[in-house]
């Protein structure tokens, strides 16, 4: 399976569970694959945020045992 | 008849917290096949115990009266979570481990067990103290110097915690005179010594770090008994003692943000685990915060699911550690060739703790969303959703991605032998059941949660959620590889802060050691001699208090210079 095609699977997966959802009795007052988007969405912020903050608190690995005496 | 009774009312009906660290004590004496004997039988006769015992069991000492065995439906489902994940623990750690681990990890979990299942505080201090030694020892076991230093740094921490316990009990018993386990009224200093010593060792903020810190330095097996009991027990403490303070609310969310995004910085495969460790008991503390029948029972019920869940994702870790002696996912990827039966069980942990329907998380996770809709949480409700998604997003994939996947690293390690093996599959069999037939878990609380998990609804609800996270995931996957670094966190305050305005200032250091021989021999010396001359009335709770402070400063003291020397 090439890397498109996995790609495509995936997208295939996202309109068939949207469709899924239009076709279902909604028990929530959320539509229009707001899980989708809500979730797609925070994951991306999640990621910017910690690289973000990565570049601020990474350090090398052995930064407190360097000055051991 | 009579007689036999009550012989076995007397000494069968031990608590099975004491035949366990009993157990701990004889262990190291035995020979090897009646050492396994007990470490597999002993977690069975625990859980039939704490199911069967039938009454409370006190003990008189000193005067007091210690409730050691007083089985609260909270209590029961705790303690049978521990036993559950003993067993499995310690089959996985039949072979590899050395008998002071194995030996610890009894002492450890009779301390934990002993913990959720005591009626009053001094009781629960006992164990408290137990737990923060078995778990220590565990930690030390591997004899490695990291291990050392990073045992005596959690060490400290739970000192304090302890020191914190001990100082809140004493007010308590001395402004309300009752010292039952029961929930704690904010009226009193008391309250704040003892949440504040639950909180550390739930891994709240600013102390979250000694998580990732310590337990990765254990061994394979060592670190699948340390994820399953000391947060838990304080997410215990947190839901009987503080259920509905508004604060756990703030400092849930914290945790669960925190341990996302440091676990996606983070590049040690036991690290990324720890700090999901962080994310998920942040959940816990939010269900006790929120402090609603139905958010109680969700954070206990998770508890209960996730202590097996990450028992499992740390034994399939523990497995690739075992086998191949390596941690950093750098260095990792492409074992499923030659592990299958790790990975399927790591992906099958990995499924339960994003809450993927048909496993033990799916039916557990929604009744915290559920509890804040309920409360008209609307704001909490999506910053919830949003770590659903994140969750997958940290251990759900990001763990077994770079684990097993990735790339060809060239290593071909094998499954682990045979008990690991049994270990992890009877782990996830754990994890699958109460997904399959949801009253499994449910019917373990007093009145089941009124929520039904498989609704076509909620399945495609759940399955967006997780797909568009794995999408976001892949798409950003050249920016996740991580470099062998380590993460900044509130700890540089007490690992390096000090030692940086030490060496910068060094007449700082000697101006204060100058003071504080001034202080001691002025005003401290007098002072405490007093006290210690009235300790003996009733009326010297704030003596007590002050001494007890001054015993945490000296032991921060002699701990902070003796990880300096180290």
């Amino acid at each position: 399976m090439k890397k498109s095609e996995k790609w495509m699977a995936a997208m295939v997966a996202v309109l068939l569970l949207l469709s899924a959802e239009s076709l279902l009795q909604h028990e929530t007052h959320w539509h229009l694959g707001f899980y989708a988007w809500f979730g797609g969405l925070s994951c991306l912020l999640m990621i910017v945020a910690a690289l973000l903050l990565g570049r601020l608190l990474k350090r090398r690995s052995d930064y407190y045992n360097r000055h051991k005496p | 008849m009579e007689y036999l009774e009550s012989v076995f009312a007397d000494y069968l009906f031990l608590p099975p917290a004491l035949w366990l660290v009993a157990a701990a004590l004889i262990l190291p004496l035995c020979t090897p096949w009646v050492r396994r004997f007990i470490m597999l039988a002993l977690p069975a006769a625990v859980l039939a115990l704490v199911w069967l015992a039938p009454a409370q069991l006190a003990l008189d000492v000193l005067g007091h009266s210690l409730s050691l065995f007083v089985p609260s439906s909270e209590g029961r489902l705790f303690a049978t979570a521990f036993a559950l994940v003993l067993f499995a623990a310690n089959l996985f750690a039949l072979r590899s481990a050395g008998t002071l681990e194995q030996s610890a990890a009894l002492f450890y979990t009779g301390g934990a067990i002993g913990a959720v299942l005591s009626g009053d505080f001094f009781s629960l201090f006992i164990f408290w103290e137990l737990m923060a030694i078995g778990s220590t020892l565990i930690i030390v076991a591997p004899a490695t110097k990291a291990a050392g230093r990073a045992a005596l740094r959690y060490l400290a921490l739970h000192a304090l915690s302890g020191f914190l316990m001990l100082c809140g009990i004493v007010d308590l018993n001395v402004q309300t005179g009752d010292v039952s386990v029961r929930l704690l009224q904010d009226d009193g200093f008391y309250y704040w010594l003892i949440l504040a010593a639950v909180l550390i060792s739930a891994g709240a903020p600013p102390f979250s770090a000694w998580v990732a810190d310590a337990y990765p330095e254990a061994s394979p097996s060592g670190m699948v008994y340390l994820s399953a009991l000391t947060t838990k027990t304080a997410v215990y403490a947190l839901v009987v003692l503080f259920a509905g303070e508004d604060w756990l609310i703030y400092i849930g969310l914290y945790m669960i943000f925190y341990g996302i995004v440091y676990a996606l910085l983070e590049n040690d495969m036991r690290r990324i685990l720890a700090y999901s460790i962080v994310n998920q008991v942040g959940f816990m503390v939010l269900g006790a915060g929120i402090g609603t029948s139905l958010a109680l029972s969700g954070a206990m019920l998770h508890a209960f699911a996730h202590i097996l869940y990450k028992a499992l994702l740390l034994s399939s870790a523990g497995s690739v550690l075992f086998m191949t002696g390596e941690r950093r996912c750098t260095h990792l990827g492409g074992l499923y060739r030659s592990m299958p039966l790790t990975t399927i069980c790591g992906i099958v942990g990995a499924l339960s703790i994003s809450a993927f329907p048909l496993t033990s998380g799916y039916i557990v996770k929604p009744l915290m969303l559920e509890a804040a809709l309920a409360e008209h949480h609307t704001v909490l409700w999506l910053a919830l959703l949003a770590a659903g998604a994140g969750v997958f997003l940290h251990a759900g994939i990001k763990f077994p991605w770079f684990v097993f996947f990735q790339k060809d690293s060239g290593l071909r390690p094998g499954d682990p032998p045979p008990t690991m093996r049994w270990a992890m599959l009877f782990l996830a069999a754990l994890c699958i059941a109460p997904g399959l037939y949801p009253p499994l878990l449910y019917g373990l609380l007093d009145q089941p949660p009124d929520y039904q998990p498989y609704t076509a609804g909620h399945v495609v609800a759940s399955l967006q959620l997780l797909l568009s996270a794995a999408i976001v995931f892949f798409a950003a996957l050249p920016w996740l590889k991580r470099a062998e670094k380590i993460t900044l966190d509130w700890d540089y305050f007490y690992r390096r802060f000090p030692r940086v305005v030490g060496s910068r200032l060094e007449w700082l250091s000697a101006c204060m050691q100058a003071s504080w021989s001034v202080l001691i021999q002025r005003t401290l010396r007098p002072n405490l001699e007093r006290a210690m001359g009235r300790l003996g009335n009733r009326q010297t709770s704030n003596n007590t208090l002050l001494l007890g402070f001054v015993a945490i400063l000296i032991f921060f003291l002699v701990f902070y210079f003796g990880n300096y020397v180290l």
